[in-house]
């Protein structure tokens, strides 16, 4: 029955000309990749190894090119596209990026374009996180254009109304209702704000090997640096960054400000955990476990904020 | 939505070398729109393929039809516009950070600068403006400066004019030999031998003051201890320098702590970065 539902969405969205992404293996891993038929059901209901982020911002894009004396912006001529199937965290995520690419023409050139699907086989509810808090009112506190619970499915915005219709499917709408202070965010960055001390990071920087895996996983992870590029035709691109690499922090001169991996892995928890709320009042991590999946050393990212809090409550005493 | 990552071109109006393997450009906005900005602010300069990167404004913010540069040739971008002549074009992304909004309402009212290795250039554009507000009228204002030998002195033309207005002492690591001294007399230095330090217990520091450092941040640490009590960590003003891509608080490069140097700073005040426990 349930499938039988989505397929109806899926070729509904496929014969709208929507480019379809969501997961399939690939070498081994579920990557986000485009679908021609839909996803089985079994990749459907756990979290992707790869993130959906590279198809909204891609690894590489041109931001302008410099010709005859003149500056011109680039834009990619995206066509429709949807994510299907986004997990909770991805939509906790998307819901970050909309809020610090706000004023980016070229990340609203790519999201214009974009319906964001859902997808949970249990209650959403019903997950559990330490990150930030989940509700009956969880629907109401990610993004999404379509989300599917199961057998029903919900509408959030214009767009999902309008091809929920056109594909003959019952809906029912939530309103984007954002929580005002999630109490699990404050308190997680309450205790990294001041953990600068904490042999955990000690720890870590013994065993972290700065290969970066995590921030490539990661579907909140966003920092990028601006290149320019020397050839044929002179550009300038944004491509993705990566705190955990050594240019990332060097100056002209040689010097660097994150000089080995506890600097760096604390550089990176700061991120998510301080200064991400602090700006955004969003949590940074969603709790989906693709850095700890791809962690070559096995560092958890869930267990290690449960260590600082647990560190915290047992100097209270 | 305006496209925040989309320079501006400007032509190079002059340059100029300046000391330290420096150029100073002189640019203009090619479309002709005013470049205003506040003393201590910089942007992003480039050129096109070579990339860009953070330049501070080293001119007087009063005016904003023309506005400097001082580039120091520390890698291939800064050589390449280093290399530029009268003519040529540039991509200009700014003013970008905070600057000092208001410098007439600094308190106390005195303001003592403290200028070490490149990031001297960040005083320039504040002692014109003293200069050229006549700020100098009612308070005193005291440069101290430390480099490593004369050739390395940034601006030394022009310290001749700003000597009228405000009191610079120069400490070098390495003062040039002085010729008479061989024959009896030593001829008196316009130079303190030593550190920037140093000069702490040579001469009379003005205080109370607004401090404003610039300069590397180990020179930070030596001051702030070195200067102990005439220290007010919210009257001290310390620029930060960090690698920036974007400019605009967003691609995380330029994070120290809670803030963001080019978006929050680049002048912080030393009780900003204390009490976010940033270690210089």
């Amino acid at each position: 029955m349930t499938s039988d539902m989505i397929i109806k969405f899926f070729n509904c969205l496929k014969a709208e000309k929507y480019n379809i992404y969501g997961p399939e293996i690939q070498d081994d891993e579920s990557d986000i990749l485009e679908l021609q038929e839909v996803p089985d059901l079994k990749l459907l209901e756990k979290v992707s190894a790869r993130p959906y982020k590279y198809h909204l911002m891609p690894i590489r894009e041109v931001l302008y090119k410099y010709k005859d004396n003149k500056l011109k912006e680039e834009f990619l001529k995206t066509k429709k596209q949807a994510f299907f199937g986004m997990s909770v965290f991805d939509l906790k995520a998307l819901e970050l990026y909309d809020r610090v690419f706000q004023n980016d023409v070229y990340y609203q050139n790519n999201r214009k374009n974009l319906l964001a699907v859902g997808y949970s086989s249990i209650p959403a509810k019903n997950y559990k996180t330490i990150f930030f808090t989940i509700d009956e009112k969880i629907l109401e506190n990610i993004v999404f254009d379509v989300f599917i619970e199961g057998t029903k499915f919900y509408a959030q915005s214009y767009k999902g109304e309008k091809i929920l219709k056109k594909c003959g499917l019952k809906y029912k709408k939530i309103d984007y209702n954002p929580r005002k202070e999630d109490k699990k965010v404050l308190a997680i960055k309450k205790v990294v704000e001041t953990s600068k001390d904490s042999k955990l990071w000690e720890e870590l920087g013994k065993i972290c090997l700065a290969c970066g895996k995590c921030t490539i996983a990661c579907p909140t992870c966003f920092c990028f640096d601006i290149e320019s590029v020397l050839g044929p035709e002179k550009k300038a691109e944004r491509c993705s960054g990566n705190c955990f690499y050594d240019d990332f922090t060097r100056i002209a001169g040689g010097h660097k400000f994150l000089n080995n991996p506890k600097d760096k892995i604390f550089f990176w928890y700061y991120h998510k955990f301080v200064r991400i709320p602090h700006e955004y009042g969003l949590p940074g991590c969603t709790d989906c476990g693709r850095c700890t999946a791809v962690c070559p050393v096995g560092i958890d990212i869930e267990k290690n904020i449960v260590k600082l809090l647990k560190e915290v409550k047992n100097k209270k005493r | 939505m305006q496209n925040v990552y989309l320079p501006k071109i400007a032509k190079v109006m002059d340059s100029y070398n300046e000391a330290d393997n420096s150029a100073v450009l002189t640019l203009r906005m090619k479309d002709g729109s005013r470049f205003n900005f506040h003393a201590g602010q910089f942007a992003m300069v480039g050129y096109p393929g070579w990339g860009e990167a953070p330049f501070d404004i080293c001119s007087s913010p009063l005016n904003s039809k023309e506005f400097q540069f001082c580039i120091r040739q520390v890698g291939s971008l800064s050589e390449k516009l280093a290399g530029l002549k009268k003519g040529d074009e540039v991509t200009v992304r700014g003013p970008l950070g905070n600057g000092f909004k208001a410098l007439e309402d600094l308190e106390p009212k005195n303001i003592l600068f403290l200028g070490g290795g490149c990031g001297f250039v960040t005083v320039r554009p504040i002692i014109k403006y003293i200069i050229e507000k006549g700020l100098y009228k009612d308070r005193k204002v005291q440069l101290l400066y430390g480099a490593r030998a004369e050739e390395n002195i940034l601006f030394k033309e022009e310290q001749k004019e700003w000597k009228k207005y405000v009191d610079v002492q120069i400490a070098l690591e390495a003062p040039p030999f002085s010729a008479k001294a061989s024959k009896g007399r030593p001829k008196k230095s316009k130079y303190h031998k030593g550190m920037i330090t140093d000069l702490f217990k040579k001469i009379e520091i003005v205080s109370p003051a607004s401090v404003i450092m610039c300069g590397p941040p180990i020179m930070y640490r030596f001051c702030i201890q070195g200067l102990g009590d005439k220290i007010k960590p919210e009257a001290t003003y310390l620029l930060m320098e960090r690698r920036m891509h974007c400019g605009l608080g967003v691609c995380q490069h330029c994070a120290i702590g809670p803030y963001y140097v080019c978006k929050d700073g680049p002048v912080f005040t030393l009780e900003m970065l204390q009490m976010a426990g940033v270690q210089l």
